[in-house]
This record gives C-alpha cells, structure tokens and sequence, in this order.
C-alpha cells in the first residue's frame, strides 16, 4: 500500500501523535522524537540505496487519487535533488533536538509540532503534482505559526501576526495560480506536464508570477524580508530557531521546481526587478548584520545571503549550466549548509545560555570551553568555505558562474560575501577575546562527550562530502 | 391510509414531543427529564424518518428521497448535539431546560417540513414555525432574566418577517393559482410582473433574515452579544443550515426563471456579508461576536456561489457550508470546555493560556479555526478550493480576490483569539469540563480527517442529483 516517500510523509506524522500521547514526565517525548528522526534517516539511507541518481525524472512514484470527478491526484516521488535536501534537514533538526535544553525537552507541543512540521516539509519536497504542492506549502505554516508563538519568545504579538498574514497572503496567491490552472487544465496537473500546458500568454503571466511571487514571500527578499528578521531576532529555542531557518527553503525549493518549466518564461519582464531587489536585499542584511552585536543574527544574516545566492544562481545560471546540474550543485550545497548552521545555532545558543546562567561576559567565553571552542571555530571555518566540505567546490562553482555571467554581479556577490566573512570571524575573534579573561569563572561547562562525538560525526559527514558529496550512497 | 399515516408520523411524534413538553410541568431543578424525554422524540423521529425515507407523505407537497434523508440526519444530528450540550449549560445554571427544548423540537419539525417541501405552501409553514420557535428561543432566554434586549430588535424582525412571508406566499398564490414550486416556475416564466419580482425579492429578503446575512445581520449579532451559550450554538447551526436548504430548493425549483434578475441581488447581499462579516469580526473582543462574524462571513461567500442557480453551484454551496458547520459545532462543543468558577467564558482576555490548563479543547478549537481560514491540510481547505472553483468556472476573478482579501482580513480575528489561548501574558483559572465535551470533540475532529483524507463520499456520491426530484 505504502512505498518508501510515502512512508517518510507518514513516519513524522506518527512520531507526532506518539509524542502528543506520551507520558508528561521524563522525556519520553524527547527520545520518541530522537527515534523518528533516527528511522526516517535509515529510511532515507535506504531510498538512496535504490535510487538511481543518473535519472532526471522523479521515482518511486505513487499516486493517490484523491477526487476522481474533479481529477485531483496526490502524486509523490523522489530525486536525489529532494532527497539530498531532506538529509540535510533531517540532520539539522537532529542537531537541533540534540541541542535542546533538559528543560525544553519537555514540552510536548514543541516536540509534536516539530514532528508535524517535519512530515509537512517532506511531503512539500515529494510532491509531484500542483496540488500536493500547494497543500503541504501551505501545510507548513500552522506548525511555524504555533512553533513561533510559543516559543520564538515574540515581545511584540504584532510580528506574530505579520509573520501569518504574510504567509497566508502566499498561500493564498498560490491557491489562486492553482485554480486558474485547474480552470485551464481541467484538473490537477503533474509538475513534468506543466510546460505543456496551454494557457494564453496573459493568464500564464499571472499563474506563473503568482506562483513565483508565493514562494518569493517565504524567501527573506525584500519587500518581503520584514517578517523573518522581527520573528527570529527573539528565538532563544534552538529547535524553533533551526525550524526557522528552514522556512526560506521551501520557497527557494519551490522556485528551483518551478522556475525551469514556466517561470522564467511568462515572467520574463519583471526578471531584472528580482535581480536588483536580490542583490540590494543580500547587500543590506549582511550590513544589518555585520551592525548587530549578536552572533545568532550574523549567522542570521549569512543564511540569509547564501539563500539569496541560490536564488540568484537559479535564476541567472539556468542558461549555463543545465537545469539538473545547476540544482544538484545548490544540493550538495544546502546539504553540507544546513547541518553547519545547525550546528553553530546550537553550539552558540548553548553558550549564550551558559553565559546567563552562570552571569559571565559573553566575550571571551570560548576561551573557557576549549573542546566548544574548537568545534565552534571549526563549524564558522567550514562555513565560510574551508575547503573541507561539499561546500566549498559548490560555492566555488556557482560564484565564478555568476562572474562568469556578469562581472558587475559576480562583484555585488562577493563584496556581501567577504563583508559577512569578516563579520562572522570578527565575531570568532570577539568570543576568544581574553580582555575580560576571569580566572574563577572555571566551573563554565565545556561539551559533554557525547555531544562532542555527535559533532565529530557531523564532521566526518562534511569531510566525506567534500570527495564525494553522494558518498553514502553505495 | 394507514400508509400515509406510517409515513407522516416522524412528524407527528416531533408535534406531540412539542406538545408534551408544553403541557408536561416540569420542575426547575428536573433539567435531564426535559432532555431525555426529547431526545427520545428527536431518536424515534429519525429512526422512523430513516425506515420511510423514500415514501412521501402527501405525493403532491413533498419529496422524499436520499438527500432528503441525508438533510434529516443532519438537522437531527445538530438537534442532538445542541440538546447534549444546553443540558450541561442547565445543569450548571440549575434551571429547567423546557422552554429550550420545546422550541428545539419544533424548530427541527419546521426543519423536516422545509427539507421534503416542494411546495410553497408547506414551506411557508414551514419558516412560519421556525421564526415561531427562534422568537420562543429568544422569549426563553427573557424568561430567564438574560436579557430585557430581547423584546428589541430580534423578535420584532421575526414578527415582520413571518408576517412577510405569509403576505407574499398570498400574494403568489392570488398571481398564480397555485403555490406548487414547479407549476410557480412556469408561472414565474410567464408572468414577470414588477410586483410579483418584487414579491419574489421580499421572499428572498425572508431567507437573507433567517440566514443572518447582511444588511439583516444585526440581529445575530444581538443575540451574540447577551444570549446564553445554547441560544447562541442554536442559532449558529439550525436556523441557517435549515433556511440554506430551503433557499437552494427554492432557487432551483421555482425562482429558475429569474435567475439572472437575481443574480446581482445575491451578488450585493454576498459583498456585504464578506465586507461585514469579516470587518466587524476584527473589531470584536468576544468570542461569540467573532463566531457570529464568521457566519456573516461565510454566508456572504455562500451567496457568491449561489447566483448562477445550477446543481453544481447549490452542491457546493452546500458542501462548503456543512465543512464550516463542523468547525463551528466543534468550536461550540470547545467553549463548553472553558468554563471559570461556573461560568462559561466569552470575552477573548478570559482565555488567556488556556492552552495550560486545557491542551486538548485549546487545540481543537485552534484547528477547528484554522479549518475556518482554509489552512490545509483542515478540511476547510477543500471548502475554499471548491468554492474558488466554482466561482473561476464562471470567470469571477474579482469575486475570489474580494473573497481572498477579506479571509485575510477575517484571519485577524481568529489570531488574535489564538493568540490569547496560547501566548498571553495572564493566566486564568478553569475549571474542570466533562470527558464527554472531549469526546464529542474526538468525534468532530474524525469527521473532519476523515472529510479531509476521503471527499468523494461529500463530493461525488450523486446526493445531489436527488434533491430537486422525487
């Protein structure tokens, strides 16, 4: 009844409903969470040992017919494209759960909405018709909006408010885009078959600029970026600050299904508006963030830049690479990308809270951590491009291709690029600084062994991506 | 004979539970003999409705087929529900619940009546007995001291209105000869006199009243503002979902004829009831005006689907009301569950973190709102999808954008409510509700999922197709 994608939609699904049934003390609902994170890696493992990575098409694909009459099918499958993105969220959520607080481990509804916003997150990434598409796009903000509300530590519940009604306005656009296609295709349509569709030049302009301007609402780009720096200023949870990161994912990822089969061609006119507010967006958030003290919001602002580079690249880029190797090589990149930034969320939260607890200065904290010490400047290292990750030949790749294409644009890229750099390792510095150096502040907690080990695995994930960024896969 | 009296009686038994209940004295503090007593007409009535659902009582006046039946089981089931529901208010208050039940039962005898007419006639009495019963509704709440208000504006729109009715139902029958709906609809094609359109227009105007749109919403928002909690899940799901029956069967019967001189009449009423709809709904800080609000609303958008008088648009019309019907019998079932020091809460600031307290109700009703905006998975995401359908199909795109900027708008007033139930600052206290609340909640929320996993039994079974014949 079931196969492989499908199960992985569900999984989650059922880890949630365990979580929101388990026992109130100990945590249980913790290491159910920990076990289904843990099962749907296997499975995922498992998916790419069948998968055949040379084929373009989607696999294992299974429908689900849903409204015979009105032809509405839920239709999933897998591409390494998808799948590889849904390692890498796997593995940061991971990173993230591992990160929580003994005391946060206990709430249920953060550990049960994460299940759900996991299950939500995959089926968008399996989904093979519009309308499967549309629904777990869509899906997503429930969980965020409940995630950030109780746990993103919102001072003003106006930013709460914002942040829903920008996405709801998305969604509703795409629902929108949805229907038209539904009215002209008579019926739900294949994500493949899209390009064969036949619609007069006006009305693909709007369901295709809809269609782009609702995934372009979930990137932090401006008009839009407002909502996503007030939410995530505030977020002190690791979990919901991960879940947060991901949300411009799923419109990158959106526009990356998209953008080769239509978009590009019905919006072509308002192409160069992107361009600019893309670049004037990554130029402006990397100042904001080299303006902000905080390292949480540097890092902020790194993610950001990079999302806005796949948008870029995505858009820039399709008529010099192919489409397929274009979106494998964003791939290997978000792969390597989100475990590092989990990481370093985790790593840092942590160690800000250490510093409240035990009411020391902030600078100068690494220096009494040295084994999160050396994890720490390892993981800033790693993300601004040591060559010891997948990462780095990606970046490297799609930052030339992007001189290659304009030398103008290739050098806004690169000024964001090396001002981020310098943010983050003046940041590095700031936190191995030894002005304030107390000598009883010893009894600071350095990383437990197993969190260390975790770490180092993460490590040696990245390292073997680095040679071959399917390594797993035998 | 014997026949026809097998199958008249689900009504009788309904006319001699009212007429018991008004003749039996029960005493103040005898509320579950009242209810038992009716709910035990409401189930011998449905189960004997079910046994002859195809057989007509009298061939000429009404239908009797599966989607009436379909209609029966669910005016009954929202009977039942709201009857389980007034007794837990009861028992809490210590009052007799008879002046509520009595009422009830004729309001689901009126419901009967509309749901097989398929003459005007009988419909007439019909609405007669539910505006008769709603007034009695209202009388039962001054009665009990709630409320002086209600010798305003609600009962003296009802009076007008049935008497309204009564006029042009003669009015008809004077121009016509007859109050059958389908010798009406060949009259109606005929003879398209001012008076008669305008008498046409008036009948409308009776239904718009019932069903709370706007410009006559005001009452409902009266009832909202001071009503108790029974008289106000009465009137969110009986009057409406009833007088929504009738209208559809009433536009595809007998007003076919007008169709298209009524179209910009139900597109004006169904603008206005978007527009205040989900306009007042922001500016309320009580949960029952933010309800209420939401009918307005969602009748507006009913009406939007109404104007092109086919059987796909009244089966849509009707599959997007029953989805908003469940969220609301949820929803209603929710505000039972927060009650503090023995009283059922309403203004938004008394919820503060209820989700503490009372994880389940505050999460139901969290979904059951979100199924309102239309969020998928929830099944009121199908509803909105078949409504926009609909509504592309005849190339209203300016209807979805008015329809989509408003539910943004309404979106407002469902978060603020939410807000307060999870991230409020103050904390309430709540006292402990019964673990059948959560059950029937368990119930709504499986009917929902399994709406959402499995629409083809709402969406393709061919009831439709049965409820203009015979």
């Amino acid at each position: 009844m079931f196969n492989l994608p499908t199960l992985l939609i569900l999984l989650p699904l059922l880890g949630c409903l365990f979580v929101m049934f388990s026992r109130r003390d100990a945590d249980n609902a913790y290491h159910i969470s920990l076990l289904t994170i843990g099962s749907g890696l296997a499975l995922i493992l498992r998916l790419f040992m069948q998968l055949d990575v040379t084929e373009k098409k989607l696999q294992f694909v299974h429908n689900f017919e849903w409204l015979q009459n009105a032809n509405i099918i839920f239709s999933f499958g897998v591409d390494t494209f998808s799948l590889l993105l849904l390692m890498g969220i796997y593995l940061s959520l991971l990173t993230a759960l591992i990160g929580l607080s003994p005391q946060a481990r206990e709430h249920k509804s953060l550990l049960a909405w994460n299940m759900y916003f996991l299950a939500d997150i995959t089926g968008f990434l399996f989904a093979n018709d519009m309308f499967s598409f549309y629904v777990f796009f869509a899906a997503i903000l429930l969980p965020l909006f409940m995630l950030i509300g109780q746990f993103g530590g919102l001072k003003k519940k106006m930013s709460l408010y914002l942040f829903f009604i920008f996405n709801f306005a998305g969604i509703l656009v795409l629902l929108c885009a949805l229907v038209l296609v539904y009215k002209y295709y008579h019926g739900n349509i294949m994500l493949q078959e899209i390009a064969l569709m036949n619609m007069p030049p006006v009305v693909a302009s709007v369901v295709w600029g809809g269609v782009c301007l609702s995934f372009l609402a979930r990137i932090p780009i401006w008009p839009f970026h407002y909502w996503i720096s007030t939410v995530i200023a505030n977020i002190k949870n690791p979990l919901v600050y991960v879940i947060v990161t991901l949300i411009p994912l799923t419109g990158l990822y959106g526009f990356m299904r998209f953008w080769h089969f239509t978009i590009a061609e019905s919006i072509r006119p308002y192409i160069d508006i992107i361009i600019v507010c893309c670049l004037i967006t990554m130029i402006f958030i990397v100042l904001i963030g080299i303006a902000h003290k905080e390292f949480l919001y540097k890092l902020f602002s790194y993610i950001t830049f990079y999302y806005l580079l796949f948008l870029l690249a995505e858009i820039l880029l399709s008529s010099i690479f192919q489409a397929d190797s274009l979106q494998m090589n964003i791939a290997y990149t978000i792969f390597t990308f989100l475990p590092v930034t989990s990481t370093l969320i985790v790593l840092d939260l942590r160690m800000e809270r250490e510093c409240e607890d035990k009411k020391c200065d902030y600078r100068g904290i690494l220096a009494y951590m040295p084994k999160r010490a050396k994890l720490f400047v390892f993981f800033v290292l790693i993300a601004l491009g040591l060559p010891v990750s997948a990462m780095f030949w990606n970046n490297f790749i799609i930052v030339s291709a992007l001189f290659k294409f304009s030398f103008n644009i290739g050098i806004c890229v690169m000024f964001a690029l090396s001002l981020i750099t310098v943010a983050m390792l003046y940041e590095l510095y700031v936190m191995r600084d030894l002005k304030k150096h107390i000598e009883n502040n010893d009894d600071i907690q350095d990383i437990s062994n197993i969190h260390l080990a975790y770490f180092v695995t993460i490590i040696g994930i990245l390292f073997l991506s680095f040679f071959n960024p399917l390594w797993f896969k035998f | 004979m014997l026949e026809q009296f097998l199958y008249i009686l689900p009504l009788l038994i309904l006319l001699g539970g009212v007429f018991a209940l008004t003749v039996k004295k029960f005493e103040a503090n005898a509320t579950p003999q009242c209810f038992k007593l009716s709910r035990l007409i409401l189930i011998i009535s449905l189960v004997l409705s079910i046994i002859f659902y195809n057989r007509p009582m009298v061939a000429n006046l009404s239908l009797a087929n599966y989607s009436t039946l379909l209609f029966i089981c669910w005016l009954f089931t929202s009977a039942l529900v709201i009857l389980h529901l007034a007794q837990k208010w009861f028992n809490t208050m210590q009052q007799s619940g008879a002046s509520f039940c009595r009422p009830l039962v004729m309001a689901v005898l009126s419901g009967c009546l509309l749901i097989i007419s398929k003459n005007l006639f009988l419909t007439t009495i019909a609405l007669i007995l539910l505006i008769f019963a709603n007034m009695q509704i209202l009388w039962q709440s001054h009665e009990n001291k709630h409320s002086h208000w209600l010798k305003g504006t609600p009962l003296k729109l009802s009076l007008f209105f049935g008497l309204l009715i009564i006029i042009i139902m003669g009015k008809l029958y004077y121009t016509c000869g007859t109050t059958d709906y389908n010798v009406l609809q060949i009259a109606l094609a005929q003879n398209q006199h001012l008076l008669v359109f305008a008498a046409v227009c008036c009948l409308l105007l009776a239904f718009v009243f019932l069903l709370a749109a706007a410009p006559l919403h005001y009452w409902l928002l009266e009832i909202a503002t001071k009503a108790s909690l029974p008289v106000l899940i009465y009137f969110m799901l009986v009057p409406t979902t009833l007088s929504l029956i009738g209208l559809t069967r009433l536009n595809m019967m007998m007003l076919l004829p007008l169709s298209n001189s009524l179209q910009i009449f139900y597109v004006g009423i169904g603008i206005m009831s978007i527009f205040v709809g989900a306009i007042s709904a922001c500016s309320s800080s009580n949960i029952r005006q933010i309800l209420i609000c939401s009918i307005i609303y969602n009748m507006g958008v009913i009406f939007f689907i109404l104007q092109h008088f086919s059987l796909l648009n009244v089966q849509t019309a009707i599959v997007y009301w029953f989805i908003c019907w469940l969220a609301y019998v949820g929803i209603g079932t929710s505000l039972f569950c927060f009650k503090s020091k023995g009283e059922y809460l309403f203004a938004v600031e008394q919820f503060a973190n209820a989700a503490y307290q009372k994880p389940y109700a505050t999460l139901m009703v969290t979904l059951f709102l979100f199924s309102l905006l239309g969020v998928p998975p929830l099944s009121g995401s199908l509803g909105l999808f078949v409504v926009l359908n609909e509504l592309a199909g005849h190339n209203h795109f300016y209807s979805i954008v008015y329809i989509l900027s408003m539910l943004i708008i309404m979106s407002y007033a469902y978060l603020s409510f939410i807000q307060k139930l999870y991230f409020a600052n103050s904390r309430n206290n709540f006292d402990r509700s019964g673990m059948d609340l959560h059950i029937l909640l368990f119930f709504v929320a499986v009917i929902m999922v399994l709406i959402t996993i499995e629409p083809r039994y709402l969406m393709e079974y061919p009831w439709i197709a049965e409820i203009f014949h015979g």
